[in-house]
């Protein structure tokens, strides 16, 4: 209470003649001066929760005079004018002096007491609790009320010291940690958080009031009647709230002349305990000691600062051995003991304060009858138990069993009516088997103690001096760690205990099983048939494979060796080595094409985007294909006229092999002057405004045409309609396999319409992005873009790339902000409004933040509040994997390093809108 | 000095990098000696003597940006070669590969 110290009222007793008790039920309105001191008086603003020792009292005279407290907050002094000047009625905590009684009313009674202590350094062996020691020492005390009594104390113990006061307590604390003073004279017990301070004993004490303003009298009558009225109803009220709030902390003293001497005298502490006793207590599988002893032992020692001492432990099967044991001196603490006080009497020994405090259960049969219990079970090893039972049931009648599992189980089977179990053990109830038992707390609780022979005092003092400071929580803490072990949840406990979950679960799965089974047998047969099909499918690939291998591999080999023979015949060889370049063509087309599809089977095919114009496309087609048409004098009819959009962004490589994989069948399979014919044309997408058009290629001829069953099958890999050596016709059967493959990664589809003998069509559906870029005339059109007003986000670290970047674009009138690293980007761009930056340009490899998290964390922020922005990233990396990376990172796309500016300035043209 | 024959002489693809510097000579040859001083370098070493591939990964696949924009042809093949031998953590002897980009790069910073 520190800031109370500071008070010296002096003030006249008031006698007060009569009490008058009126009780109304009118409210009084009572102004309290209410002041922040800590543990005392807490929560002095406005809306704060308030509590502390004063705060419990006024509350507690409340109830005896129903006043309605309006509180004034302020500091000591404010609030102690204010009293004077009668603007506030009450103020807690302040001492009583006789000559200021005239200017504030005391009540009879005080509100609280305090001790006051003196308070060595810890370091100063030469003082002692021997008073002589205080000889010529300098004592430092606030000129308070606390002098006088100080001086009392020091005259009656006839001790010269020198007095030191000081007027607050920062600085007589300063001076007693400089050890200007020796000694400190302190309220409370003055040490506490500091370290190095230790009460060496108590010299005085003083009370405290709660005082009322000269002017309000009635006031004062009515908290006299309230405290006399208080005291009578609740005798323990003011002691019970000292205990709460300023509990003694043992632990700043120093150790007593008995402690000193059990010290000196001992190197080991060894301890008993009862074995099979969880939380607290048992031996562990391997033989060691387990439990809650186990840590609070070596916890005390390192507490109380004798680290030097060592400990042992020895585990006993029954209380009674163990408590011979300790007598017989083989061990000389015990743990634990309990039972009540008597017995520990009886038994030789001092019990130590609580360890651990907790209740004791009464458990019996959940639906016994039996009101009153006349039969207990007891552990015979557990004489705790006996002592607490025959304290508590005198009448009863007990029955012994080894164990708390056979006690339990005699109350199961109702051979006795009950038996009992300490509050942290009963985690021992969860078991299974004693599911049909309820328990009962019983009012009287049964700590759990050490047990240290009586006459042992130096150790009794520093096992309750450890105790103390571990703190009555920390038993209870620990014991949660080992009650676990208390009871065992086996698998058929939990089938046991799910009886009604279990037993239609276990239907089900048998019925899925059996399900499974038979849909797996139907299965499998189907898979089976699947993968046969798909065997005998590449057997006969491979026959015909090796054949088509064979054949260009054979005139390869073959006219080779004719170009040898005829080494001087240059036309010859010409000849021949055409011939090799035909074969060898053919032979890497086929090699190709295996490639393709193994490519497009194991899914790694990745599409270069890249704007294209059909029409050239279509062009450059025709071009390739003309050759052959004109070598059949077939007819090429090229219709691109319903094309609403030229350009479109996909792959052009695959576009080509699609078509020209289709084509090219068409002109195989028609014959001299037939007629083939390609036409696309657009159909756009209502929904999708955003530039998304489906293309319909189709391409029609009137050749041989397809029958109705290998129409079925054309697009399966390795299938032909007939073989090469049938047909006349080269092929690898896999063509129309990659033309649909790729259609389908393009998200398009291709069916085919054929009469054998007549000719056929395949229609090929394919959407795409398209474009407003035309692709041939991109200079100009670069040259042409026009930025100005846009900003954008160059986030990248190494300077010389900024530069590149920012030269580039400024060239076509961005305004450019740059951030060297993800970290600052992502500031950059939360602290600057929506819209404030265009489009973001984000390198991926970068100190601090990477592009990645930078646009994560940018999308997060984004999400909801922003509109999205364009994130594009540039990077060296450019592989699919890259890619993938960068949209699910939020990206909207990727530009490669190096560089292409026109690529970079197109890309911004068509996201800068 | 650094110069637009001098580096054609070393077989730098002056004529993408100056595109890509939008035909401004003197800026690229800026950015050049701005990204052949680059700090990466050194850095790379470093990584590489700890055998720190991750790390060495990161600065080499850096300087494969700076060596690709500005255009330097063979200093960045040789950078491509090592960040790819890096990308799959290729346990090999580092140095000759290291010392030759380092010559290259020496070659053109000296001019």
């Amino acid at each position: 209470m520190p800031m109370k110290k500071i008070l010296t009222v002096i003030i006249v007793l008031l006698n007060i003649s009569t009490l008058i008790w009126s009780n109304t039920n009118n409210e009084t309105s009572v102004k309290v001066g209410y002041y922040e001191n800590e543990v005392f008086q807490e929560g002095a603003s406005p809306g704060a929760i308030k509590t502390g020792y004063s705060y419990e009292y006024y509350r507690k005279i409340s109830e005896y005079t129903g006043w309605k407290y309006e509180y004034v907050y302020g500091s000591f002094g404010e609030l102690y004018r204010m009293l004077l000047d009668g603007k506030i009625d009450l103020i807690a905590g302040l001492a009583y002096k006789p000559d200021r009684a005239d200017i504030i009313s005391y009540p009879d009674s005080a509100m609280g007491n305090e001790t006051y202590s003196l308070v060595k350094h810890s370091s100063d062996s030469a003082i002692t609790a021997n008073y002589s020691t205080l000889n010529g020492k300098t004592i430092g005390v606030l000129n308070s009320a606390m002098v006088d009594v100080l001086q009392k104390f020091l005259i009656s113990h006839n001790v010269k010291a020198q007095i030191k006061t000081f007027d607050d307590y920062d600085k007589l604390f300063q001076s007693f940690d400089s050890k200007q003073v020796d000694i400190l004279a302190a309220e409370g017990d003055g040490a506490h958080e500091r370290d190095n301070a230790e009460v060496l004993c108590a010299f005085g004490a003083s009370e405290y009031f709660l005082c009322v303003s000269k002017n309000r009298s009635d006031l004062l009558e009515e908290l006299n009647a309230a405290q006399t009225q208080l005291f009578t109803e609740e005798p323990n009220f003011i002691s019970s709230l000292k205990a709460k709030y300023y509990p003694i902390s043992v632990s700043s003293r120093a150790f007593s002349a008995a402690e000193k001497e059990w010290i000196s005298s001992h190197s080991e502490l060894k301890v008993g305990y009862l074995k099979s006793y969880l939380p607290y207590s048992d031996t562990d599988k391997n033989g060691n000691v387990n439990g809650v002893i186990k840590d609070l032992i070596p916890q005390i020692i390192e507490r109380l600062g004798i680290a030097d001492l060592s400990y042992s432990f020895q585990g006993y099967q029954s209380y009674d051995e163990m408590i011979n044991a300790m007598l017989g001196g083989q061990v000389e603490v015990v743990f634990p003991v309990g039972g009540g006080l008597y017995y520990s009497e009886e038994n030789g020994i001092y019990q130590s304060n609580p360890v651990a405090s907790s209740s004791t259960e009464l458990v019996f049969l959940s639906d016994s009858k039996v009101t009153e219990p006349k039969t207990f079970a007891i552990n015979q090893n557990n004489k705790m138990q006996y002592y607490y039972v025959i304290n508590n049931f005198p009448d009863c009648q007990i029955v012994y069993y080894p164990s708390i599992e056979e006690c339990l189980h005699a109350v199961v089977t109702g051979k006795v009516d009950c038996t009992t179990i300490n509050g942290l053990r009963n985690d021992i109830l969860k078991n299974r088997h004693y599911h049909s038992l309820s328990i009962r707390q019983l009012k009287i609780s049964d700590d759990r103690c050490f047990g240290i022979e009586i006459g042992n005092e130096g150790l009794l003092k520093l096992l309750n001096r450890g105790i103390n400071v571990l703190g009555s929580e920390y038993t209870q803490n620990l014991s949660y760690r080992y009650s676990q072990l208390l009871y065992h949840y086996s698998f058929t406990d939990f089938l046991g205990d799910h009886l009604e979950i279990v037993i239609p679960l276990i239907s089900l799965i048998i019925l899925m099983i059996l399900i499974f089974l038979i849909r797996d047998s139907k299965h499998s047969k189907i898979a089976l048939n699947a993968a046969e099909n798909a065997n005998r499918a590449k057997t006969i690939f491979l026959n015909n494979m090796s054949h088509d291998i064979r054949t260009p591999m054979n005139a390869i080999v073959g006219f080779t060796e004719l170009a040898q023979q005829n080494l001087d015949n240059k036309e010859q060889i010409s000849d021949y080595l055409s011939k090799i370049s035909v074969s060898s063509q053919h032979l890497l087309s086929l090699i190709n094409d295996v490639l393709d599809m193994s490519r497009i089977e194991s899914g790694s095919i990745a599409f270069e985007e890249t704007v294209i114009n059909l029409t050239s496309l279509i062009d450059e087609l025709k071009t390739i294909i003309q050759p052959e048409v004109d070598k059949k004098q077939q007819t090429l009819i090229v219709d691109v006229s319903k094309i609403i959009n030229q350009n479109i962004i996909s792959d052009k490589l695959r576009i080509n092999k699609i078509l020209l994989n289709i084509l090219s069948n068409a002109i195989k399979f028609t014959g001299n002057n037939g007629t083939i014919s390609l036409s696309v044309s657009e159909h756009p997408r209502e929904e999708q405004s955003n530039h998304n058009s489906i293309y319909e290629f189709r391409i029609k001829d009137n050749g041989i045409g397809i029958s109705t069953d290998f129409q079925k099958i054309i697009f399966d890999s390795f299938t032909r309609e007939r073989t090469s050596t049938v047909s006349g016709i080269q092929g690898t059967g896999l063509g129309m396999a990659i033309t649909k493959n790729l259609v389908e990664l393009f998200g398009g589809t291709i069916t085919v319409h054929s009469i054998e003998g007549q000719g056929s069509e395949f229609i090929v559906m394919i959407p795409f992005k398209t474009s407003v870029l035309a692709t041939g005339e991109k200079k100009s059109q670069v040259t042409d873009a026009d930025f100005t007003g846009k900003r954008i986000l160059i986030v990248e670290d190494i300077e010389m790339n900024q530069q590149l970047v920012t030269m580039i674009l400024s060239a076509y009138g961005c305004e450019i902000d740059i951030a060297c690293d993800g970290t600052v980007a992502v500031s950059k761009y939360k602290e600057n409004p929506t819209g404030y930056y265009d489009l973001i340009l984000m390198d991926i490899q970068m100190p601090q933040m990477n592009g990645y998290e930078a646009t994560r964390q940018i999308r997060k922020f984004e999400s909801g509040k922003r509109i999205h922005i364009p994130i594009f990233a540039m990077t060296a990396n450019a592989f699919d994997e890259d890619k993938k990376k960068a949209k699910e990172a939020g990206m909207d796309g990727h530009i490669a390093k190096p560089i292409d500016s026109e690529l970079l300035i197109r890309t911004l043209q068509e996201n800068l809108k | 000095m650094i110069t637009i024959e001098g580096l054609k002489a070393l077989g730098v693809d002056v004529e993408t990098g100056l595109a890509r510097c939008l035909d401004k000579e003197e800026f690229y040859l800026k950015l050049i000696d701005m990204g052949i001083k680059d700090s990466h370098f050194e850095q790379l070493g470093k990584t590489l003597e700890n055998k720190d591939y991750t790390e060495a990964f990161e600065q080499s696949h850096a300087l494969k940006g700076v060596a690709g924009n500005l255009a330097l042809g063979e200093l960045y093949d040789l950078i491509c070669q090592l960040t790819e031998l890096l990308r799959n953590k290729t346990e090999t002897d580092y140095a000759p590969l290291y010392n030759q980009i380092i010559e290259m790069r020496n070659k053109i910073k000296d001019m």
